[in-house]
């Protein structure tokens, strides 16, 4: 029986670490037990065995599209060649999300039920974040500001160039904004942005369906549903404490399994969440209070397209669908959504303004 | 650490440092040097082609976008495995199909290898699969990229004692299931 120092040598021998003393010491062991001759041969052959396996090479373009988005990276290059484009695809991109977040939550509000997709709403702010540094939405000027663009199947729905406005003044603003650039540089972005379950959601065919639907696009272009975009009270109420602790509710999440939305006020989950403290807190809240008195969310409601993508089958989808619901489970998309640069970014104005000009522009 | 290994640790670092002063082609020399063997790490860790891709564009993505926080005084290629086994440790952990239930190994063979390469490469694969994904970065380091236990012990941010003792003890199962098993 070989001793822990005796097994150690000989493996240490194969690894080539041994001093000549201790290779000197495993030769006259090798040769005098028969274990140590074993087993020196069997951890001879296995080194032999890993020696065969064949390097491989990356699939081909890997190293391009690294090149690619890293030549993005404006720390090397600050005003690369085609960076206005890429700013203005990922801007147009962002605007999209800014709409089906707030789509979302008129969805939320729209059943006086906000715990019912707190966390669905909150999610999917989160997207508007990653989408501004993270998302690569077309071809040829997909990049990142921050990270590196995913590998091909990764990658969602492209936008032509003709879906890009090159002329808004926006724009630059929009990249020049400090609390863009203040959230870009947070750790919490960060941390949420090489996280799987976004890309996951990303490239869900639910959440393609649902930003492809009608419905959806109608909900957008309504002039109601732009009012409450505007509207302080619904910022108020995304940046209430008590807004935020419920999406780390467990509760709240068993609900994104509920089919049917407009059941949901039965539901065991959301009387679960309802008893729970966040929960309490949030309907006691002002910010909450204020919004269902608000006017232009009473509007909201009673609009027909609002109804529509209530009722709409890729909008039931994305809320039941599994890589949506490991988002909402997701750390570090808490962390993110719970920053303070997220919060400042909620808070500013110009930067909606941005978002909703451009999406008039796309979807007009 | 001897001449050489000390010329490319200063080369990686200059690299760095120029490319953080604007220059893109030192990041592009960077990914040279080092995309190959991170996308070998990813795959022997993954045993999936495609997830070993994805792993490598992450952990390009992650160290460019960090780059500025690198401190010169440790090695560019410790960092970078670190992120390399991490960000497959990761992949691991949210997918469960990264490790089949019957360790098979999903890799296709290139026309260019040997039909026993390419059933040596999958029996090994497929070996590596069945060990606990901690001891199998270990031997990933030291069997495909050729690591002394030092340089494991940097890139994994453990002592050389864990080292040894997770190489070992993953060798000691590799020998049961690619050698006595199968006499």
């Amino acid at each position: 029986m070989l001793t822990e120092y005796q097994l150690e040598l000989i493996h240490r021998e194969v690894d080539g670490e041994n001093t000549p003393e201790a290779s000197a010491e495993v030769r006259e062991m090798v040769a005098s037990q028969p274990e140590a001759l074993t087993l020196m041969t069997n951890l001879q052959s296995l080194d032999a065995m890993f020696r065969e396996v064949p390097y491989r090479e990356p699939p081909p373009g890997a190293r391009e599209a690294i090149s690619r988005a890293m030549s993005l990276n404006p720390r090397a290059s600050p005003r690369a060649g085609n960076a206005q484009g890429t700013t203005q695809t990922i801007t147009r991109w962002a605007a999209q999300q800014w709409n089906g977040v707030s789509n979302y939550m008129g969805e939320l509000m729209s059943t006086k039920k906000i715990l019912l997709g707190a966390t669905t709403a909150v999610a999917v702010i989160a997207i508007i974040g990653y989408a501004i540094v993270g998302y690569p939405p077309s071809g040829n000027d997909a990049g990142t500001i921050g990270g590196v663009q995913k590998a091909d199947r990764y990658r969602g729905r492209t936008l032509t160039e003709k879906d890009v406005t090159l002329s808004n003044p926006e724009i630059k603003a929009l990249f020049q904004n400090d609390k863009v650039l203040a959230l870009v540089k947070s750790s919490e972005f960060r941390a949420a942005l090489h996280d799987g379950a976004f890309h996951d959601l990303l490239n869900n065919e639910a959440f393609h369906d649902l930003n492809n639907n009608e419905a959806f696009h109608d909900i957008m272009n309504n002039e109601q549903y732009h009012d409450i975009l505007n509207n302080e009270v619904f910022h108020d109420l995304l940046n209430s404490d008590a807004f935020h602790d419920i999406m780390k509710e467990d509760a709240s999440h068993d609900l994104q399994n509920n089919e049917l939305l407009h059941d949901l006020q039965n539901s065991q989950p959301l009387h679960d969440l309802l008893s729970t403290q966040a929960g309490q807190e949030l309907l006691n809240s002002e910010a909450f209070h204020d919004l269902l008195n608000n006017e232009q969310y009473h509007d909201l409601l009673n609009n027909e397209a609002f109804h529509d993508i209530m009722n709409n089958e890729a909008f039931h989808d994305i809320m039941n669908n599994e890589v949506y619901h490991d988002l909402l489970n997701n750390d570090a998309m808490h962390d993110l959504l719970s920053s303070e640069v997220f919060h400042d970014l909620l808070h500013d104005a110009s930067l909606t303004e941005v978002f909703l000009n451009e999406a008039n522009l796309f979807y007009h | 650490m001897d001449n050489a290994t000390a010329a490319n640790d200063d080369l990686d670092r200059a690299l760095v440092r120029r490319f953080l002063d604007g220059e893109r082609a030192a990041g592009n020399e960077l990914v040279n040097r080092y995309h190959r063997s991170v996308f070998n790490v990813a795959l022997r860790m993954l045993g999936n082609v495609q997830d070993a891709e994805d792993v490598t564009q992450t952990v390009f993505g992650n160290a460019f976008a960090a780059l500025d926080s690198y401190d010169p005084k440790y090695r560019f290629f410790s960092w970078i495995y670190r992120m390399t086994v991490n960000e497959s440790l990761n992949t691991i952990n949210r997918s469960r199909k990264m490790v089949s239930l019957d360790g098979s190994f999903d890799v296709p063979a290139p026309d260019a290898i040997s039909q026993s390469a390419a059933e040596a490469e999958a029996r090994v694969a497929s070996a590596l699969l069945e060990l606990k994904p901690d001891d199998r970065a270990v031997v990933v380091l030291r069997h495909f990229v050729s690591f002394s236990y030092e340089e494991i012990s940097d890139v994994l941010g453990v002592p050389v004692k864990t080292v040894k003792s997770r190489l070992f003890t993953a060798r000691e199962r590799l020998r049961q299931s690619l050698l006595i098993a199968r006499t």
